[in-house]
Protein backbone atom coordinates (compact mmCIF):
# COMPACT_ATOMS: atom_id res chain seq x y z
CA UNK A 1 0.00 0.00 0.00
CA UNK A 2 2.93 2.47 -0.93
CA UNK A 3 2.31 2.94 -4.48
CA UNK A 4 2.08 6.78 -4.80
CA UNK A 5 -0.33 6.52 -7.59
CA UNK A 6 -2.84 5.27 -5.35
CA UNK A 7 -2.20 7.07 -2.47
CA UNK A 8 -2.23 10.16 -4.66
CA UNK A 9 -5.84 9.12 -5.86
CA UNK A 10 -6.98 8.04 -2.62
CA UNK A 11 -6.46 11.76 -1.22
CA UNK A 12 -8.02 13.13 -4.37
CA UNK A 13 -10.67 10.89 -3.72
CA UNK A 14 -12.07 13.73 -0.69
CA UNK A 15 -11.70 16.48 -3.36
CA UNK A 16 -9.27 18.88 -5.33
CA UNK A 17 -6.04 19.19 -3.80
CA UNK A 18 -2.92 20.89 -4.57
CA UNK A 19 0.53 19.63 -4.14
CA UNK A 20 1.57 20.40 -0.68
CA UNK A 21 -1.99 19.62 0.60
CA UNK A 22 -1.72 15.94 -0.46
CA UNK A 23 1.80 15.62 1.04
CA UNK A 24 -0.07 16.22 3.97
CA UNK A 25 -2.86 14.54 3.65
CA UNK A 26 -1.52 11.46 2.85
CA UNK A 27 0.97 11.67 5.53
CA UNK A 28 -1.98 11.92 8.07
CA UNK A 29 -3.72 8.76 6.78
CA UNK A 30 -1.19 6.51 5.50
CA UNK A 31 1.98 7.63 7.42
CA UNK A 32 3.96 8.16 4.58
CA UNK A 33 5.89 10.85 3.48
CA UNK A 34 5.69 11.58 -0.21
CA UNK A 35 8.66 13.34 -1.60
CA UNK A 36 8.27 16.16 -4.26
CA UNK A 37 9.58 14.24 -7.04
CA UNK A 38 7.48 10.83 -6.25
CA UNK A 39 4.22 12.96 -5.90
CA UNK A 40 4.75 14.53 -9.53
CA UNK A 41 5.77 11.40 -10.83
CA UNK A 42 2.87 9.86 -9.92
CA UNK A 43 1.02 13.20 -10.78
CA UNK A 44 2.79 13.34 -13.99
CA UNK A 45 1.58 9.68 -15.02
CA UNK A 46 -2.15 9.76 -13.16
CA UNK A 47 -2.59 12.62 -15.70
CA UNK A 48 -1.44 10.73 -18.80
CA UNK A 49 -3.72 8.20 -17.62
CA UNK A 50 -6.83 10.67 -17.58
CA UNK A 51 -7.11 9.62 -14.26
CA UNK A 52 -7.03 13.31 -12.66
CA UNK A 53 -7.10 16.70 -14.35
CA UNK A 54 -5.66 19.92 -13.12
CA UNK A 55 -8.67 22.86 -12.27
CA UNK A 56 -8.87 26.25 -11.76
CA UNK A 57 -6.52 27.57 -9.13
CA UNK A 58 -6.86 31.14 -6.91
CA UNK A 59 -3.30 30.99 -6.46
CA UNK A 60 0.18 29.98 -7.81
CA UNK A 61 -0.58 26.66 -6.52
CA UNK A 62 -2.06 23.82 -9.24
CA UNK A 63 -4.84 22.09 -7.33
CA UNK A 64 -6.00 18.68 -9.14
CA UNK A 65 -9.00 16.76 -9.32
CA UNK A 66 -9.91 12.75 -9.86
CA UNK A 67 -11.69 12.11 -12.97
CA UNK A 68 -14.46 9.71 -13.41
CA UNK A 69 -12.04 7.33 -14.95
CA UNK A 70 -9.82 8.09 -11.67
CA UNK A 71 -12.63 7.33 -9.22
CA UNK A 72 -13.32 3.97 -11.40
CA UNK A 73 -9.69 2.89 -11.49
CA UNK A 74 -9.40 3.86 -7.48
CA UNK A 75 -12.27 1.91 -6.96
CA UNK A 76 -11.66 -1.22 -8.34
CA UNK A 77 -7.82 -0.98 -6.64
CA UNK A 78 -9.59 -1.02 -3.48
CA UNK A 79 -12.20 -3.48 -4.35
CA UNK A 80 -8.78 -5.93 -5.13
CA UNK A 81 -6.91 -4.82 -1.81
CA UNK A 82 -10.27 -5.64 0.44
CA UNK A 83 -10.12 -9.03 -0.81
CA UNK A 84 -6.71 -9.49 -0.49
CA UNK A 85 -7.21 -8.27 2.90
CA UNK A 86 -10.27 -10.14 3.65
CA UNK A 87 -8.60 -13.35 2.92
CA UNK A 88 -5.60 -12.42 4.91
CA UNK A 89 -7.41 -11.56 7.86
CA UNK A 90 -9.66 -14.66 7.42
CA UNK A 91 -6.80 -16.86 7.17
CA UNK A 92 -4.85 -15.37 10.48
CA UNK A 93 -8.45 -16.02 12.70
CA UNK A 94 -7.71 -20.09 11.46
CA UNK A 95 -4.52 -20.08 11.69
CA UNK B 1 19.17 24.34 -0.17
CA UNK B 2 16.04 25.91 -1.95
CA UNK B 3 18.24 27.09 -4.43
CA UNK B 4 19.55 23.76 -4.86
CA UNK B 5 16.38 22.15 -4.94
CA UNK B 6 15.08 25.13 -7.37
CA UNK B 7 18.71 23.76 -9.54
CA UNK B 8 17.57 20.48 -9.89
CA UNK B 9 14.61 21.13 -10.83
CA UNK B 10 16.45 21.80 -14.23
CA UNK B 11 17.73 17.87 -14.64
CA UNK B 12 13.96 17.41 -15.60
CA UNK B 13 13.19 17.22 -19.37
CA UNK B 14 12.11 20.53 -21.01
CA UNK B 15 8.94 19.28 -22.15
CA UNK B 16 7.72 18.16 -18.08
CA UNK B 17 9.18 21.91 -16.50
CA UNK B 18 7.16 23.28 -19.34
CA UNK B 19 3.91 22.32 -18.00
CA UNK B 20 4.81 21.40 -14.21
CA UNK B 21 8.43 23.43 -13.99
CA UNK B 22 6.03 26.24 -12.11
CA UNK B 23 3.39 24.63 -9.78
CA UNK B 24 6.46 22.49 -9.03
CA UNK B 25 8.88 25.27 -7.71
CA UNK B 26 5.94 26.40 -5.60
CA UNK B 27 5.63 23.10 -4.20
CA UNK B 28 9.28 23.38 -3.51
CA UNK B 29 8.58 26.76 -1.82
CA UNK B 30 6.07 24.97 0.47
CA UNK B 31 7.56 22.18 2.05
CA UNK B 32 11.07 23.97 2.42
CA UNK B 33 12.72 20.92 1.11
CA UNK B 34 16.11 19.45 3.14
CA UNK B 35 18.68 16.96 1.75
CA UNK B 36 16.55 14.21 1.88
CA UNK B 37 13.90 16.18 -0.85
CA UNK B 38 17.04 17.61 -2.71
CA UNK B 39 17.67 13.82 -3.37
CA UNK B 40 14.18 12.84 -4.12
CA UNK B 41 13.96 15.27 -6.83
CA UNK B 42 17.27 14.65 -8.35
CA UNK B 43 16.22 10.85 -8.62
CA UNK B 44 12.64 12.18 -9.84
CA UNK B 45 14.44 13.90 -12.49
CA UNK B 46 16.44 10.89 -13.59
CA UNK B 47 13.38 8.54 -13.89
CA UNK B 48 11.46 11.05 -15.49
CA UNK B 49 14.52 11.52 -18.16
CA UNK B 50 14.40 7.61 -18.58
CA UNK B 51 10.15 7.72 -18.96
CA UNK B 52 11.05 10.67 -21.26
CA UNK B 53 13.95 8.80 -23.48
CA UNK B 54 13.48 8.69 -27.67
CA UNK B 55 14.54 5.06 -28.61
CA UNK B 56 17.38 7.31 -30.57
CA UNK B 57 18.46 9.32 -27.83
CA UNK B 58 18.20 6.26 -25.61
CA UNK B 59 20.41 4.20 -27.75
CA UNK B 60 23.25 6.87 -28.17
CA UNK B 61 23.05 7.38 -24.52
CA UNK B 62 23.53 3.37 -23.60
CA UNK B 63 25.88 3.07 -26.52
CA UNK B 64 28.04 6.01 -25.05
CA UNK B 65 27.59 4.20 -21.50
CA UNK B 66 28.62 1.20 -22.78
CA UNK B 67 31.72 2.65 -24.15
CA UNK B 68 32.58 4.35 -20.99
CA UNK B 69 32.15 1.00 -19.02
CA UNK B 70 34.58 -0.54 -21.74
CA UNK B 71 37.05 2.23 -21.72
CA UNK B 72 37.40 1.63 -18.04
CA UNK B 73 37.52 -1.71 -18.10
CA UNK B 74 40.28 -1.89 -21.05
CA UNK B 75 42.05 0.88 -19.24
CA UNK B 76 42.14 -0.99 -15.56
CA UNK B 77 43.44 -3.67 -17.52
CA UNK B 78 47.12 -4.79 -17.44
CA UNK B 79 48.66 -5.16 -20.85
CA UNK B 80 50.34 -8.94 -21.59
CA UNK B 81 53.38 -9.40 -24.05
CA UNK B 82 53.58 -12.71 -26.06
CA UNK B 83 57.27 -13.71 -26.91
CA UNK B 84 57.73 -16.66 -29.19
CA UNK B 85 60.36 -19.10 -30.49
CA UNK B 86 60.19 -21.59 -33.02
CA UNK B 87 61.87 -24.79 -33.17
CA UNK B 88 61.87 -28.22 -34.86
CA UNK B 89 62.35 -31.76 -34.04
CA UNK B 90 63.62 -33.59 -36.67
CA UNK B 91 63.87 -37.39 -36.51
CA UNK B 92 67.05 -39.31 -37.78
CA UNK B 93 65.59 -40.21 -40.98
CA UNK B 94 65.40 -44.10 -42.18
CA UNK B 95 63.97 -45.45 -45.07
CA UNK B 96 61.39 -47.85 -43.49
CA UNK B 97 60.02 -44.86 -41.43
CA UNK B 98 56.28 -44.54 -41.99
CA UNK B 99 54.81 -41.34 -41.79
CA UNK B 100 52.12 -42.01 -38.85
CA UNK B 101 54.84 -44.12 -36.33
CA UNK B 102 57.28 -40.80 -36.87
CA UNK B 103 54.41 -38.56 -36.17
CA UNK B 104 53.93 -40.63 -33.11
CA UNK B 105 57.56 -40.69 -32.28
CA UNK B 106 57.86 -36.69 -32.56
CA UNK B 107 54.75 -36.35 -30.34
CA UNK B 108 55.74 -38.11 -27.80
CA UNK B 109 59.27 -36.94 -27.65
CA UNK B 110 57.64 -33.00 -27.91
CA UNK B 111 55.40 -34.36 -24.50
CA UNK B 112 58.76 -36.03 -22.76
CA UNK B 113 60.50 -32.79 -23.33
CA UNK B 114 57.77 -30.34 -22.27
CA UNK B 115 57.31 -32.28 -19.21
CA UNK B 116 60.77 -32.19 -18.25
CA UNK B 117 61.21 -28.45 -19.23
CA UNK B 118 58.23 -27.08 -17.66
CA UNK B 119 58.53 -28.85 -14.50
CA UNK B 120 57.38 -27.61 -11.07
CA UNK B 121 61.29 -27.45 -10.08
CA UNK B 122 61.99 -26.18 -13.74
CA UNK B 123 59.73 -23.16 -13.35
CA UNK B 124 60.33 -22.52 -10.29
CA UNK B 125 64.21 -21.76 -10.78
CA UNK B 126 63.55 -19.80 -13.20
CA UNK B 127 60.69 -17.60 -11.17
CA UNK B 128 63.27 -16.78 -8.37
CA UNK B 129 66.27 -16.35 -10.73
CA UNK B 130 64.15 -14.09 -12.29
CA UNK B 131 61.98 -12.15 -10.14
CA UNK B 132 59.00 -13.23 -11.91
CA UNK B 133 55.21 -12.85 -10.53
CA UNK B 134 56.17 -10.19 -7.60
CA UNK B 135 52.79 -8.97 -7.09
CA UNK B 136 51.61 -12.73 -6.94
CA UNK B 137 54.23 -13.51 -4.85
CA UNK B 138 53.17 -10.83 -2.45
CA UNK B 139 50.21 -12.60 -1.75
CA UNK B 140 50.54 -16.34 -2.77
CA UNK B 141 52.45 -18.71 -2.34
CA UNK B 142 55.47 -20.26 -4.92
CA UNK B 143 53.19 -22.47 -5.94
CA UNK B 144 50.56 -20.38 -6.67
CA UNK B 145 53.27 -18.82 -9.17
CA UNK B 146 54.28 -21.53 -10.58
CA UNK B 147 51.24 -22.70 -11.16
CA UNK B 148 50.44 -19.28 -13.32
CA UNK B 149 53.36 -19.53 -15.07
CA UNK B 150 52.40 -23.12 -16.27
CA UNK B 151 49.37 -21.37 -17.52
CA UNK B 152 50.94 -18.44 -19.30
CA UNK B 153 53.55 -21.01 -21.04
CA UNK B 154 52.21 -22.90 -24.04
CA UNK B 155 54.34 -25.05 -26.45
CA UNK B 156 51.95 -25.51 -29.44
CA UNK B 157 52.85 -27.60 -32.82
CA UNK B 158 52.79 -26.31 -35.66
CA UNK B 159 51.68 -27.68 -39.11
CA UNK B 160 53.57 -29.81 -41.15
CA UNK B 161 53.99 -27.07 -43.82
CA UNK B 162 56.18 -25.00 -42.23
CA UNK B 163 59.03 -27.49 -41.31
CA UNK B 164 59.37 -27.47 -45.82
CA UNK B 165 61.52 -30.32 -46.64
CA UNK B 166 62.24 -32.23 -43.56
CA UNK B 167 61.34 -35.87 -43.64
CA UNK B 168 58.46 -35.65 -41.28
CA UNK B 169 59.76 -32.74 -38.52
CA UNK B 170 57.77 -31.83 -36.01
CA UNK B 171 57.70 -28.10 -35.51
CA UNK B 172 56.60 -26.12 -32.70
CA UNK B 173 55.74 -22.78 -31.50
CA UNK B 174 57.16 -22.04 -27.96
CA UNK B 175 55.11 -19.19 -26.21
CA UNK B 176 55.25 -16.89 -23.12
CA UNK B 177 52.97 -14.84 -21.42
CA UNK B 178 53.95 -11.85 -19.47
CA UNK B 179 53.02 -7.99 -18.33
CA UNK B 180 57.20 -6.95 -18.58
CA UNK B 181 57.99 -7.69 -22.58
CA UNK B 182 61.62 -7.92 -21.64
CA UNK B 183 61.18 -10.70 -18.92
CA UNK B 184 58.95 -12.03 -21.46
CA UNK B 185 61.74 -12.33 -24.07
CA UNK B 186 64.38 -13.43 -21.58
CA UNK B 187 61.87 -16.42 -20.05
CA UNK B 188 61.22 -17.56 -23.41
CA UNK B 189 64.68 -18.15 -24.44
CA UNK B 190 65.30 -19.72 -20.89
CA UNK B 191 62.75 -21.83 -21.40
CA UNK B 192 63.81 -22.81 -25.13
CA UNK B 193 67.46 -23.34 -23.83
CA UNK B 194 65.99 -25.84 -21.41
CA UNK B 195 64.12 -27.50 -23.86
CA UNK B 196 67.28 -27.93 -26.12
CA UNK B 197 69.12 -29.31 -22.50
CA UNK B 198 66.55 -31.35 -22.09
CA UNK B 199 67.31 -32.91 -25.74
CA UNK B 200 70.44 -33.55 -24.70
CA UNK B 201 70.07 -34.78 -21.68
CA UNK B 202 67.35 -37.58 -23.27
CA UNK B 203 68.72 -40.85 -24.21
CA UNK B 204 67.08 -41.08 -27.13
CA UNK B 205 68.96 -38.05 -28.50
CA UNK B 206 70.01 -40.12 -31.57
CA UNK B 207 67.02 -40.85 -32.91
CA UNK B 208 65.90 -37.09 -33.48
CA UNK B 209 67.78 -33.82 -33.18
CA UNK B 210 66.40 -30.05 -31.76
CA UNK B 211 67.07 -27.00 -33.72
CA UNK B 212 65.98 -24.01 -33.24
CA UNK B 213 64.35 -21.58 -36.03
CA UNK B 214 63.17 -18.58 -34.61
CA UNK B 215 64.97 -17.38 -31.15
CA UNK B 216 62.62 -15.74 -28.61
CA UNK B 217 61.30 -12.36 -29.81
CA UNK B 218 60.90 -8.95 -27.93
CA UNK B 219 57.29 -8.23 -28.14
CA UNK B 220 56.75 -4.34 -29.97
CA UNK B 221 53.16 -4.63 -28.82
CA UNK B 222 51.15 -6.00 -26.34
CA UNK B 223 49.16 -9.16 -27.43
CA UNK B 224 46.08 -8.37 -24.73
CA UNK B 225 43.55 -7.05 -24.08
CA UNK B 226 42.26 -5.92 -27.43
CA UNK B 227 40.73 -2.64 -26.37
CA UNK B 228 38.98 -2.35 -29.54
CA UNK B 229 37.25 -5.42 -29.23
CA UNK B 230 36.23 -4.63 -25.82
CA UNK B 231 34.73 -0.82 -26.71
CA UNK B 232 32.84 -2.64 -29.38
CA UNK B 233 31.53 -5.14 -27.44
CA UNK B 234 30.77 -2.32 -24.73
CA UNK B 235 28.73 0.17 -27.33
CA UNK B 236 26.88 -3.32 -29.27
CA UNK B 237 26.33 -4.14 -25.74
CA UNK B 238 24.71 -0.44 -25.19
CA UNK B 239 23.09 -0.54 -28.23
CA UNK B 240 21.54 -3.99 -27.47
CA UNK B 241 20.21 -3.49 -23.97
CA UNK B 242 18.16 0.07 -25.71
CA UNK B 243 16.87 -2.14 -28.53
CA UNK B 244 15.54 -5.03 -25.39
CA UNK B 245 14.66 -2.14 -23.45
CA UNK B 246 12.58 -0.55 -26.01
CA UNK B 247 11.62 -3.71 -27.71
CA UNK B 248 10.31 -5.36 -24.43
CA UNK B 249 7.36 -2.14 -24.59
CA UNK B 250 6.08 -3.76 -27.81
CA UNK B 251 6.95 -7.19 -27.91
CA UNK B 252 6.45 -10.06 -25.87
CA UNK B 253 9.41 -10.05 -23.59
CA UNK B 254 10.45 -13.59 -24.46
CA UNK B 255 10.91 -12.74 -28.18
CA UNK B 256 13.11 -9.80 -27.20
CA UNK B 257 15.37 -11.80 -25.21
CA UNK B 258 15.80 -14.13 -27.25
CA UNK B 259 16.49 -11.56 -29.95
CA UNK B 260 19.24 -10.43 -27.75
CA UNK B 261 20.10 -13.14 -26.69
CA UNK B 262 21.49 -14.47 -30.61
CA UNK B 263 22.47 -11.21 -31.34
CA UNK B 264 25.06 -11.35 -28.09
CA UNK B 265 25.73 -15.02 -29.45
CA UNK B 266 26.76 -13.93 -32.98
CA UNK B 267 28.48 -11.00 -31.86
CA UNK B 268 30.95 -13.47 -29.48
CA UNK B 269 31.19 -15.29 -32.47
CA UNK B 270 32.75 -12.23 -34.51
CA UNK B 271 34.92 -11.35 -31.43
CA UNK B 272 36.21 -14.99 -31.22
CA UNK B 273 36.42 -15.61 -34.75
CA UNK B 274 34.72 -19.16 -34.62
CA UNK B 275 34.84 -21.02 -37.80
CA UNK B 276 31.47 -22.34 -36.53
CA UNK B 277 29.67 -19.79 -35.11
CA UNK B 278 25.89 -21.34 -34.85
CA UNK B 279 26.16 -23.20 -31.44
CA UNK B 280 27.20 -20.05 -30.16
CA UNK B 281 24.02 -18.04 -31.77
CA UNK B 282 21.89 -21.05 -30.48
CA UNK B 283 23.29 -21.02 -27.22
CA UNK B 284 22.68 -17.10 -27.00
CA UNK B 285 19.07 -18.31 -28.06
CA UNK B 286 18.18 -20.49 -25.51
CA UNK B 287 20.17 -18.60 -22.77
CA UNK B 288 17.91 -15.35 -23.76
CA UNK B 289 14.70 -17.06 -23.13
CA UNK B 290 15.40 -19.09 -20.18
CA UNK B 291 17.07 -15.22 -19.06
CA UNK B 292 13.25 -13.90 -20.11
CA UNK B 293 11.57 -14.71 -16.47
CA UNK B 294 14.41 -12.21 -15.03
CA UNK B 295 14.23 -9.80 -18.00
CA UNK B 296 10.12 -9.71 -17.02
CA UNK B 297 11.38 -8.66 -13.41
CA UNK B 298 13.67 -6.08 -14.77
CA UNK B 299 11.61 -4.77 -16.81
CA UNK B 300 8.89 -3.68 -14.40
CA UNK B 301 11.60 -2.09 -11.95
CA UNK B 302 12.41 -0.37 -15.02
CA UNK B 303 9.42 0.69 -15.89
CA UNK B 304 8.18 1.82 -12.70
CA UNK B 305 11.49 4.02 -11.78
CA UNK B 306 10.40 5.29 -15.40
CA UNK B 307 7.38 6.29 -13.98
Amino acid sequence: MSDPTLLVLASLAEGEKHGYAIIQDVQRFAEIRLGPGTLYGAITRLEERGWIRPVAADDRRQPYALTALGRKHLEEQVANLDRVLQTALERLRHA
Amino acid sequence: MRGLARWAVRLYPAAWRARYGREFEVLLEDIGPGWRDLRNVVWGALKMQISSLSFGKATAALAIAGALVAGFVGVSMRNVYQSTAVAVLTPVWTPQMDRREANLAMAGRLERLRVGALSRPALADIINRLGLYQKLRERYTLEDAVAQMQKDVRILPIDGDQTGERHYAMAFLLRFEYPDRFQAQRVTAELMSRLMAAQVQDGRVATASLEVLDPASLPPAPSSPNRWAILFVGVTLGVFSAIAFFGARHWPIAGVCAETGALAGALLAIVTRTHNPWPIVIFGLVCGVLASPAAVLIHRRLTRLGH
